[in-house]
């Protein structure tokens, strides 16, 4: 292993591995290998008992005098590198390596070119003409197993990946092959016959010949993906071969190529990230295995590099474009550490607001599961696809699908990144000074000139060596870690700061744009819903400084339509109700999570929450979003006015007369609340003559006004209970009588636990049980009806006459019958 | 078939009748063999045998939306209903030898009837054993001649005369065996059927007034030879076991109505039926001797509700209903479930001017339902449940089928049947637990099928909470349903979910419509009308001004955006009679001292101009309700 240490950390895994002189390296760089490659599931190193790994001298020397080095062994996760390699679990692929590594051996037993029969196939097959034949080609059932063995894998692959169409129509694309297979054998059976009808047999042959050329093709594929996957560093060269095929004119060839391809790749990409050697390191002399390796290895790349070409070339084509993008994705996800993982993103994004729904769901999850599992590539995959994600934004003007901004919210944002680590590292950089120090000091007594110079070339090397493993490695540290966090969060909040001003831009322009001409597929502000979802999720990590301009956005948002009232004729592009109250929620969830430290003035909002309730239509808008704004607006606020409160009050009060239960309930909930938090609002209560002591200003309430510190609803009275006491839903009429009796009632100190959104889900129809309240009970007849219907005893005029003519007529005709009948019948006898 | 196998069959059919039906629902098939034998029953068995069928599929309603069917609730009872309905003896009854001339005292009633019914060959096979047996009694060569009766008609005269007059049984017994004959007259070849006696009549004259007489006079004379009068019950006929006149008496009308059930289930003629069923029903009361043959009545008679023409139909539901009275414990359940299932059979086969019909049925249904509103109503909430159930599943999986079953014809005649239903007893009754069911139900039915497209169905369903409202006195928001129907003019073609729930269906209007203004004025006159029938019911309701509130700003913004002047005005003047009402109500409101937590005083609150029902406002509520009407009616 000396030599290996020159060529960097890379080489030396893989030379170590491939020479297992040294058992203690074995040992230690086996499990670091296995912990690398997280994917698939690596085989495991030969099965050698512990006792039987003797250390040398030297070996144990280097481990204990580099501590810092095995120390990554201590740490090692033995549980999930139990789970991922131990042999209980055993994917597919393994199951199919070993049939047919015990059929090889089979064979060989056999001896070649022998007849290899399966228990399957001894049953013999009838051809057309009705002769019986015997299978006996050893090649050809070994092909036709091996290709149904890809496409069985590919299948089982895709599963993960395809949505259930995709994988009918894989499916079938299987079974299809596998039936081709078999009209294909009796042919080819007959034809190696020879027997007068050859001639016949020709033509069929000639007819036949471009789908024999296809199956040949398939076959070949499936070969050069079993020895690949079999045995790749002996086989590496296949991988251009198979390349080569995916050039085929025929799109299945090509599809299949690219899915083996992505197989393979799949199976043996290493855990690490290649790096080719440079002209001085190529130039330096090196070991055989390290030459091999090396040329694996950049065979490996060339390859890998030419399949990425061809995929994201024909990505672009629309026959190829869905299988091109689930390898992409699938690779992507896969090996997001390996070489070109950069080109393969770029790849993934653009192609996230696809209007083809497979693909875009495809690439958004492999966005996310990026997102949500930053171990694989150190989280520098994630600054990127953001980055390319809202340039992507930028470059569509924001008319993209909502999924490609719904991804971030898979992103997460660890607060106190760094902090520990970074004691944690002072720590270690002091101790790892110190042990040096005392190293130093032992050794200075101890060694000799030579021994210190050799000393410090290890040490040379060991930086070297470290340099180049940060580099290699994906485990930034903390500081880089953070850096990256901030870089995702500012390209994050930028797309959602374009969103937003896209869409007031866009609300802004609509007067005099042509709606038409705008107007994308996916409805007027596709990005606004997903963007005000995460603005409420990542608010705590958004600077306060932007806070402001945020809420000044919000406002303008929230208060869009009311803005241009009489210009919006045929405006599509205005917000709906729903999104605008999600304005105002977002509005409220930033102020709450910054603990309200910012002196904005909310009132805005109110006023257009109050206006909203008015223009909310069940079918339309969504009530959940209005009972969420219900529970955090009002609900939720600690202090009000009393005029806005009352304002509240009754405006829900109107609301809940005229909508279905569920929005009814919630409004109730929310108005007890209120009247609960408000005591002075109780007054709405009463009816007291004069109007009231406490209204405002206003003498009279306006029940259609805008403003509702305007509305003057102090100077009114709840009448809507006395009609809602009657609503048809029992919970509905109990409420409002608690409601209208809570002036008198004692017990003002109980709260009611259920919030609107409760309320509201509890009481939706979908929910509903439809189950009468109380079945069982009597029913009690409060009035008893005459028993007898008098007038029920009406008989028709019955004409007696023309009854009796009908009679007449009835029994003229049936003896008619009769007589014919009875004549016919002497007739036969 | 040989002898064994007809003595077996008729073991069994005797004697292990479980059996028997097992056969019948195992092997339909079999069953067709055996069908000449009765030939009768035929057309309703096989109906029978295919409900049979369908039943083991049905068994698990959660699993999927086609195999919960409203109609089938009620499944179980069928079975019971129409089972060996024809079991005992139908033959000509036994006259006495004494009044008579002939000898065929012999042959009992029941091998005869045996014969009647027996098809051609196993007629002949059980001629040949009978003559064996009765080799020595009976004289085969001369009763042959004796057995032939002809009616003439002066044969007749003095036999209606001596009924008539003297109540002779004897010639009771003669004219109904003639009557029997003419009834059958055609149906079944008499000549060779039953060798042994035959009854044969003259001409058309004397068909025509054996036919009218015996239906006419018929009862009558039972009464009065057994002394009963007009209005006596059932517990007067079955008290009759007791009367020694009963025994002579009891086949004769047992024999008279079999008849007659005869000629109103084959006759050809609708008037001959009419008369035949109201000749029945007068004498309903005598059926509760014969079960047997009351279930068949029940079965005849709903058939002639759901098919028969207007005059039939309304004869043969009041028969059903003086049913359902008359024997109340124990055929109400029968006919209201029969009924049922025949009305929600009935929706769904397209019939020229079915809206009436299905009107009068669901009319005649709820009538009857009213007649046992204790009983209906277990039945109703069965029923109501079922609905539900679809609703629910159908809003839970937005399954395509699911959705089709609720906007079918059957689904929303069953809802309109119970919202009748419970309309008409909610007064009296206390529904409460049924409103609410089916006032989700038909919320849960608007929120479901949304669009343009189903303009009439949302209509419907609104009109159906108004009418429960109004009934009930319950509040029942529809303003949010209403409101929705005014946005309908600015959709265009943009309507995708539309298109993919194509489907025939009455409730469906054709899409080349929505674009005309013909639908746009239909939507905004519809939204008025269920606004006006709504607001005229709670205009004299202390918080109508609230009620108002949201309806009115609604049409206000409508009227602002509207170009249709024609709209405009209509809307315009309904907004103005709304304002004014509102007025009214806000200033008489101001007077009022009480608070809105005392609910009686606001019971109470305008009640007395309620009764006046003066204000203009009122009348215009009147007159756009009465125009409704009235434009429903021209359609």
């Amino acid at each position: 292993p000396n030599c290996s240490i020159l060529c960097g950390q890379t080489v030396i895994i893989i030379s170590v591995v491939s020479s297992p002189n040294s058992e203690a390296a074995v040992g230690i760089m086996g499990k670091s290998r296995r912990k690398q490659k997280v994917i698939p599931p690596p085989q495991l190193p030969p099965d050698v008992p512990e006792e039987d790994i003797e250390f040398s001298d030297e070996d144990l020397k280097y481990v204990q005098e580099n501590t810092q080095y095995a120390r990554f062994v201590s740490r090692l996760d033995t549980a999930a590198i139990n789970k991922q390699c131990g042999g209980t679990v055993k994917t597919v692929e393994d199951k199919y390596e070993e049939e047919r590594s015990k059929k090889k051996t089979h064979q060989e037993e056999k001896g070649n070119g022998e007849i290899l029969v399966d228990p399957v196939d001894v049953l013999p097959i009838k051809t057309l003409d009705g002769k019986l034949h015997y299978r006996t080609e050893a090649k050809k059932s070994k092909l036709a197993e091996a290709i149904t063995d890809e496409a069985e894998t590919d299948v089982l692959e895709d599963e993960n990946i395809l949505n259930k169409s995709q994988r009918r129509a894989k499916a079938k694309k299987s079974k299809k092959e596998a039936k081709k297979q078999d009209k294909e054998l009796p042919n080819q059976i007959a034809k190696e016959e020879e027997t007068p009808q050859a001639a016949v047999l020709a033509e069929v042959k000639e007819e036949l010949s471009v789908q024999e050329t296809l199956e040949n093709k398939q076959n070949k594929l499936a070969e050069l993906g079993t020895l690949l996957l079999s045995d790749p560093e002996a086989n590496i060269k296949s991988l251009k071969e198979i390349l080569d095929l995916c050039k085929d004119e025929n799109t299945k060839i090509v599809k299949l190529g690219l899915l083996s391809l992505l197989a393979v790749f799949k199976d043996i990409i290493p855990g690490y990230r290649i790096r080719l050697p440079t002209e001085k390191e190529n130039e330096m002399k090196v070991s055989k295995e390290v030459k091999k390796t090396r040329l694996y290895e950049s065979n490996l790349l060339k390859a890998y590099k030419a399949y990425l070409q061809k995929l994201i070339i024909l990505e672009k084509l629309p026959v190829y474009n869905q299988i091109a993008t689930r390898c992409i994705c699938t690779l992507l996800d896969a090996v997001p550490h390996f070489n070109y993982r950069d080109n393969l993103l770029i790849a993934v994004v653009g192609n996230i607001s696809s209007p083809d729904e497979v693909v875009r769901r495809l690439c958004c999850s492999t966005v996310r599961s990026l997102f949500s599992n930053e171990g694989k590539h150190g989280g520098e995959l994630t600054v990127q696809a953001v980055r390319l994600i809202a340039a992507h934004v930028k470059a569509h003007n924001c008319q993209l699908h909502p999924n490609s901004i719904e991804v971030f919210m898979s992103i997460r944002f660890d607060e106190d990144i760094g902090k520990p680590n970074k004691e944690d590292e002072h720590n270690k950089k002091y101790k790892k000074n110190n042990k040096r120090k005392n190293q130093e000091e032992e050794n200075q007594v101890q060694e000799n000139e030579r021994k210190k110079s050799k000393k410090e070339m290890m040490s040379k090397i060991r930086d070297e060596v470290t340099a180049d493993y940060k580099g290699v490695t994906y485990e930034p540290d903390a500081k880089e870690r953070r850096k990256m966090q901030t870089e995702t969060l500012s390209a994050v909040f930028e797309t959602y700061f374009r969103v937003l001003r896209n869409t007031m831009y866009t609300i802004g322009e609509s007067t005099e744009e042509n709606p038409i001409s705008n107007q994308g597929s996916f409805g007027a502000h596709p990005l606004l819903a997903p963007c005000l979802d995460g603005l409420a999720k990542f608010t705590q990590q958004l600077d306060l400084d932007y806070i402001g301009d945020l809420m000044n956005y919000l406002k303008k948002l929230a208060s869009s339509s009311s803005v241009s009232n009489n210009s919006k004729q045929k405006n599509s592009k205005l917000l709906t109700v729903s999104e605008r109250l999600r304005c105002c929620l977002v509005a409220f969830k930033v102020m709450r999570s910054n603990l309200n430290a910012l002196n904005v003035d909310l009132q805005d909002f109110f006023v257009q929450l109050y206006n909203l309730i008015l223009e909310y239509r069940p079918g339309r808008d969504s009530g959940v979003v209005l009972a969420e704004s219900l529970k955090i607006m009002l609900c939720d606020d600690r202090h009000q006015d009393m005029q806005k409160a009352a304002a509240f009050v009754k405006r829900l009060a109107t609301f809940a007369l005229c909508f279905g239960c569920a929005e009814s309930m919630s409004a109730l909930v929310t108005l007890k609340n209120l009247l609960q938090k408000n005591v002075k609002c109780r007054n709405l209560l009463e009816n007291d003559a004069g109007g009231g002591s406490v209204s405002g200003s206003i003498a009279k309430y306006q029940p259609y006004a805008t403003d509702p510190n305007l509305s003057g609803a102090l100077a009114t009275v709840l009448w809507e209970l006395s009609l809602l006491s009657k609503h048809y839903h029992p919970a509905i009429s109990t409420m409002a009588t608690t409601i209208s009796n809570m002036n008198t009632s004692q017990s003002q100190t109980f709260l009611s636990a259920v919030t609107p959104q409760q309320a509201f889900a509890d009481f939706s129809l979908v929910k509903e049980s439809f189950e009468p309240k109380d079945e069982s009970r009597k029913l009690n007849i409060k009035r008893k009806r005459d028993s007898l219907a008098e007038g029920a005893k009406s008989v028709p005029e019955i004409d007696m006459e023309k009854l009796s003519k009908k009679l007449k007529e009835n029994f003229t005709i049936l003896q008619d019958i009769k007589e014919d009948e009875r004549v016919r019948m002497e007739l036969q006898s | 078939m040989g002898k064994l196998g007809k003595k077996a069959r008729k073991f069994a059919k005797k004697n292990l009748q479980s059996v028997d039906k097992r056969n019948r629902k195992l092997k339909p098939f079999f069953k067709k063999k055996f069908a000449k034998k009765n030939g009768r029953r035929d057309v309703g068995d096989e109906k029978e045998e295919k409900k049979v069928e369908q039943k083991p599929k049905k068994r698990f309603p959660e699993e999927d939306p086609q195999d919960i069917s409203i109609d089938d609730v009620f499944g179980k009872d069928d079975d019971e209903v129409h089972h060996d309905g024809d079991s005992d003896s139908d033959g000509y009854l036994d006259e006495d030898p004494a009044a008579v001339k002939g000898a065929e005292g012999e042959i009992s009633d029941s091998k005869m009837s045996m014969q009647s019914k027996a098809s051609l060959s196993e007629l002949k096979k059980q001629r040949r054993k009978l003559a064996k047996l009765n080799e020595k009694l009976v004289d085969e060569a001369d009763s042959d001649k004796s057995k032939r009766k002809v009616l003439s008609g002066s044969v007749l005269g003095t036999c209606c005369d001596l009924v008539d007059e003297e109540q002779s049984v004897q010639a009771l017994v003669r004219l109904l065996n003639w009557y029997r004959a003419a009834c059958h007259y055609g149906h079944e070849p008499s000549g060779i059927a039953s060798p042994d006696i035959c009854y044969d009549i003259e001409d058309n004259e004397t068909y025509a007034k054996v036919m009218i007489f015996v239906l006419q006079k018929a009862d009558h004379t039972f009464r009065n030879i057994l002394g009963l009068s007009d209005s006596s019950n059932k517990e007067k006929i079955l008290k009759l076991k007791n009367n020694p006149k009963w025994d002579s008496l009891k086949p004769l009308v047992k024999s008279f109505l079999r008849s007659t059930m005869y000629l109103v289930k084959h006759a050809a003629d609708s008037e001959m039926i009419i008369f035949g069923v109201t000749q029945l029903r007068v004498s309903i009361v005598f059926f509760a001797a014969f079960p047997d043959l009351l279930k068949k009545l029940i079965k005849i008679s709903i058939h002639l509700w759901v098919t028969g023409e207007d005059t039939l139909s309304q004869q043969a539901f009041l028969t059903l209903k003086d049913i359902s009275m008359v024997f109340n414990s124990e055929c109400f359940d029968t006919c209201l479930i029969n009924m049922y299932k025949a009305f929600l059979h009935d929706c769904d086969i397209p019939k020229a001017n079915s809206e009436q019909r299905l009107l009068f049925l669901r009319d005649s249904l709820v009538e009857l339902c009213s007649q046992d509103v204790q009983k209906s109503y277990t039945k109703a909430s069965v029923s109501i449940t079922q609905l539900a159930k679809l609703l629910k599943m159908a809003l839970t999986t937005k399954n395509k089928e699911a959705v089709e079953k609720i906007h079918s014809g059957q689904y929303t005649n069953c809802v309109d049947l119970w919202v009748n239903f419970i309309a008409a007893n909610v007064q009296d009754c206390d529904l409460k637990p049924l409103v609410y069911t089916i006032v989700q139900v038909i919320n849960g039915v608007a929120q479901l099928i949304i669009g343009p497209r189903y303009l009439l169905l949302r209509v419907k369903c609104i009109q159906w909470l108004n009418q429960l409202s109004r009934t009930s006195g319950i509040f029942i928001p529809i303003a949010s349903l209403v409101l929705d129907m005014l946005e309908y003019k600015t959709t265009n073609d943009g309507e995708k979910q539309e298109q993919e729930l194509q489907a025939v269906s009455t409730v469906k209007l054709p899409k080349n419509w929505l674009k005309s203004q013909n639908f746009q004025e239909q939507c905004i006159f519809s939204v008025i009308e269920v606004l006006a029938v709504h607001f005229a019911q709670w205009s004299f309701h202390i918080s109508f001004p609230e009620l108002a509130t949201i309806p009115i700003m609604r049409l206000k913004y409508f009227y602002e955006r509207s170009n249709m002047e024609g709209l405009k005005r209509v809307v315009k003047r309904f907004i103005e009679q709304v304002e004014s009402n509102i007025e009214f109500v806000q200033r008489k409101r101001d007077d009022a001292t009480f608070s809105p937590n005392d609910q009686q005083s606001a019971d109470m609150f305008m009640q007395l101009e309620k009764q006046n029902a003066k204000a203009p406002y009122t009348q215009y509520y009147q007159s756009i309700i009465d125009k409704a009407r009235g434009t429903k009616k021209k359609k």
